[in-house]
């Protein structure tokens, strides 16, 4: 459904992309792990279109659009969108949607509009209030303040905001950026849970994570990162038992 | 801040000192008499009284903005709890009362030391023939004397009763001690905050509420009464200074009747309460007169230039120094249409248009649309090349844009007449009656100014209100706070930059266009930087993003000074002095927004970017002052 092929994502001079190729499938959970400053980050906001790619493509595949199984998984045909030619503002309409590291919340803005923010993109009355629904089904704890600012909320409802008002625009791959951070425990299991919940019901997700092994348990497949390339890639389950992996970065 | 107690005294005493010296050379004194003693104590003492309020230690949240109670060891020298339990310091148990005490009685010996040292240094000098500098020559040996109580012809013959020196230190010394009692006794009864959902709840706390609620509510409408009673013919009071004092009142009025719909229960009370306020400021155009009438309607002029300025910089965070350009544009594209002055730009184009060039050629409502579609255009102009910059930099090339518009308007000699300016620009009529049937019997020409100010800025704050709470106004808000997460939401940032710019500038337009009809004739020097900075001050001293505080804010900034005129040289003074004041104690505008009061503490779990992105945000307004204490925010309810 998302290809990366070859992107190349510079900051000035500094090359942090040095030329990634992923691809996430319909209805999977994948997970981009990696130590700090690998290029996690980049990745995601480089899907996004925050950031520009200087070289490579990224392609939204088409079929993936209308519900159906694309026409060549894995593999970009041209009927694909290429996002990487697009303004952020317009592949957030395409239904690509991010949960920023560090939830990035609109402090000021009440938590009800928080999440009217997340349905920015849409038009249909009715689907915004099924998808309220089900944030709030997901996150009683955020029914509970929604007139309270963004700000004021503690760091874990910050976080559950955050990934509330990414699936506000009914997305068809919601890109989460380390979710756990900075949560304690409990929260962190309550939150890989509900990503999990989510997937359940049929969204695509790329999970980036500093906690490998918590991702890695509920990923279908993985990508391990290092300075600005891929490293290792397979099933998640084979990549927890890579020795290389357990040693760089499970703490094993 | 105070780091040890005495020295932090002794300093308030020093700039207590500076400020009473600077208003005695400037010669307050001289004018006041026989008075001017007390008259300075009593600016001494409430000098003391602000700076006793929030330096002292802190008692939830009434520590200096911006700074923490803990960074004022000064207060800690004796154990809090220690200086409780004796005389007047029982009032503040545990909070360093007698401390307060203290300090406030240190710094009222300094000041008056100081002010004695330097009345007998200067009766001295006078006393023994000393020439003192021509300009201190005539202002000094009166304001000298008034503060002594002699006349200066006393003070060359050496004849001033020594006792008078020790009569100045004790004045000083007593206004710090009632300033810190007052301070202590404030703190005491946790008047401290003076948000209005504390004064609302402190009213119903009052044995007689409701009295005191009605009383409140009823303020305004007493004021309108004796606004009308002081305009009938034979009435007189005040003397010379009637009108004036009227116009005090008409804007005192105005604004607590903002405050007054706040008072007013939620709900039937407070429409019933804000349809009377309408009707009763709608009656003033038609009772006040033409000086009163003149000033209400720029006041009200600069209400739509606030309301507009505040999508552009409260709602859309985008600082824009220059918006006096969309001011001049409108007025101008009105004395175009309007006056007889015609460019031959102009009557070409009308020759090719086969439009016959009479004068006016639009009628003031017919020309609205005009200007206001003009000044947006500008306002979309200024837009597309600042859309990439931020904060400072996007202030510093407004500003230049403003002063473009105002050059251009100066040197394009053959189509805007240059410095000559625009004259006889038509007044508004109405329904096709001409502007003259207005300004007769029951409405003068400036009343009737005044009211379709009225009407334009409710329809400006009613868009503005409506922007607020809509789809358009939300993403605003969140491209002030964080411009890449709203556009991976969907937010359109060019679009969305150029809107906000073009609505605040259409504001503008509608403003000029009935400020050049207003002024009759206007020139390039009316579109100066100050009027774009009398903009910005009034909207961050009403509280950026609140209609409520804007009308208020232009209220204080616009009308204020003019009823200062009366007292001539101390109007700046005295306007400054006010302003500061404000600030120190309302940092967030007098109505601050419910947004804007929201404290938002940041997370120690948002990474670095965030933090720094905050940074640039404040950056991006750099008089906003400090987000309010919290105890505003939580105090937020609907009132
Ligand atoms: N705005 C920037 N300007 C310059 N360099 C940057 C910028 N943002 C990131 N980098 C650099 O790019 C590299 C990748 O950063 P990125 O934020 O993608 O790391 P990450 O894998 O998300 O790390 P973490 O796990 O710590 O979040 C780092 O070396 C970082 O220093
Ligand atoms: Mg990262």
């Amino acid at each position: 459904m998302l290809i990366l092929d070859s992107v190349h994502t510079y900051y000035g001079h500094i090359h942090a992309l040095k030329g990634i190729s992923l691809t996430v499938n319909q209805g999977e959970i994948v997970t981009l792990i990696g130590s700090n400053g690998a290029g996690k980050t980049t990745t995601l906001n480089t899907i996004s279109g925050v950031l520009p790619a200087r070289a490579g493509a990224i392609y939204l595949q088409e079929n993936a659009r209308s519900g159906g199984p694309p026409a060549h998984p894995g593999r970009a045909n041209d009927s694909d969108i290429r996002l990487d030619q697009l303004p952020a503002h317009q592949v957030a309409r395409l239904g690509v949607s991010q949960s920023p590291e560090g939830r990035k919340i609109f402090a000021r803005l009440s938590v009800q509009e928080n999440l009217a923010m997340g349905a920015f993109a849409r038009a249909d009355a009715d689907g915004i209030s099924q998808d309220l629904e089900r944030v709030f089904q997901l996150f009683p704890r955020l029914q509970e303040r929604l007139s309270q600012p963004g700000g004021t909320l503690s760091g874990g409802e910050q976080q559950m905001l955050a990934i509330g008002r990414a699936l506000m625009s009914r997305p068809r791959i919601l890109l989460l950026d380390e979710p756990s951070m900075g949560l304690a425990p409990i929260l962190v299991q309550q939150i890989f849970q509900i990503i999990r919940e989510i997937n359940a019901q049929g969204m695509t997700i790329l999970l980036v994570e500093q906690n490998a092994q918590a991702a890695l348990h509920i990923a279908n497949r993985g990508y391990v990162l290092e300075t600005g390339n891929i490293v290792l890639s397979g099933d998640a389950q084979d990549l927890l038992a890579d020795p290389q992996v357990a040693e760089a970065y499970l703490g094993i | 801040m105070t780091p040890v107690s005495a020295n932090g005294a002794i300093r308030n005493g020093l700039i207590a000192f500076a400020f009473l010296g600077y208003l005695i050379l400037i010669g307050i004194p001289g004018r006041l008499g026989g008075s001017a003693l007390p008259v300075l104590a009593l600016v001494a003492a409430l000098f003391f009284w602000v700076k006793l309020r929030f330096d002292a230690p802190d008692t939830g949240g009434a520590g200096l903005p911006g700074g923490s109670a803990e960074g004022k060891p000064g207060w800690q020298i004796g154990a809090p709890g220690q200086s409780s339990g004796r005389g007047v310091g029982a009032l503040f148990p545990g909070r360093g009362g007698t401390l307060v005490l203290r300090h406030g009685l240190l710094a009222g010996v300094t000041t008056g030391l100081l002010i004695a040292g330097m009345s007998l240094a200067f009766a001295s000098a006078i006393g023994s023939g000393a020439s003192i500098q021509p300009v201190l020559d005539k202002i000094v040996p009166v304001n000298v004397g008034a503060l002594i109580g002699v006349s200066p012809g006393q003070i060359a013959n050496d004849d001033v009763p020594l006792f008078r020196y020790p009569l100045q230190v004790l004045f000083f010394t007593v206004a710090g001690l009632f300033a810190a009692l007052a301070a202590v006794a404030a703190r005491a009864r946790n008047l401290q905050t003076t948000s209005m959902a504390r004064l609302s709840a402190y009213l119903d706390s009052l044995p007689f509420r409701t009295t005191a609620r009605f009383a409140g509510i009823a303020l305004p409408f007493l004021l309108l009464a004796y606004i009308v009673w002081l305009g009938i013919p034979g009435v007189s009071a005040f003397g010379s200074n009637e009108g004036t004092v009227r116009l005090l009142f008409t804007l005192i009025a105005t604004g607590s009747g903002l405050f007054a719909i706040r008072l007013a229960h939620p709900g039937r009370e407070q429409k019933i309460v804000a349809l009377l306020l309408a009707l009763g400021v709608l009656t003033m155009p038609f009772i006040l007169d033409q000086f009163q009438n003149s000033v209400m309607g720029l006041v009200f002029i600069f209400v739509m230039m606030g309301l507009g300025l505040n999508i552009v910089v409260g709602y859309a965070g985008l600082l824009d120094l220059g918006y006096v350009a969309f001011f001049a544009i409108g007025a101008y594209t009105y004395a175009f249409l309007s006056a007889p002055f015609s460019s031959p730009y102009i009557s070409n184009l009308l020759n090719l248009l086969g439009i016959s060039p009479e004068i006016p050629l639009l009628g003031y409502w017919t020309a609205l649309p005009v200007a206001m579609l003009t000044a947006a255009i500008g306002g979309i102009l200024l837009g597309i090349p600042v859309l990439r910059l931020r904060g400072d930099y996007l202030a510093i090339v407004t500003l230049g844009f403003g002063e473009i518009i105002r050059l251009f308007m100066l040197n394009l000699g053959e189509l805007t007449n240059g410095p000559r300016g625009i004259l006889e620009i038509s007044q508004p009529g109405l329904f096709g009656l001409p502007p003259q049937s207005f300004s007769s019997g029951l409405l003068s020409s400036q009343g009737w100014i005044f009211l379709v100010a009225l009407v334009s800025s409710a329809v400006v704050a009613f868009v503005a209100i409506r922007l607020n709470d809509s789809r358009l106004g939300r993403a605003w808000f969140a491209m002030q706070e964080d411009e890449d997460v709203a556009e991976a939401t969907g937010v359109h940032l060019v679009r969305t930059k150029l809107l906000a710019f073009a609505i605040g500038a259409t504001f503008a337009g509608m403003a000029g266009q009935l400020y050049a009809s207003r002024q009759i004739n206007i020139f390039p020097e009316n579109f100066s930087l100050f009027v774009s900075i009398d903009a910005l001050a009034l909207i961050i001293v009403g509280g950026i993003g609140s209609p409520a505080g804007i009308v208020l804010g232009a209220l204080a900034l616009k009308g204020l000074p003019e009823v200062l005129r009366g007292v001539d040289e101390y109007r700046i003074v005295t306007f400054a002095a006010l302003l500061v004041i404000m600030m120190i104690v309302r940092p967030a505008g007098i109505l601050p927004s419910a947004r804007r009061r929201v404290q938002v503490s940041p997370t120690d779990e948002q990474g670095p970017t965030t933090a720094a992105e905050e940074r640039e945000n404040d950056a991006s307004l750099p008089a906003q002052g400090p987000p309010a204490r919290p105890e505003d925010a939580r105090s937020e309810e609907p009132a």
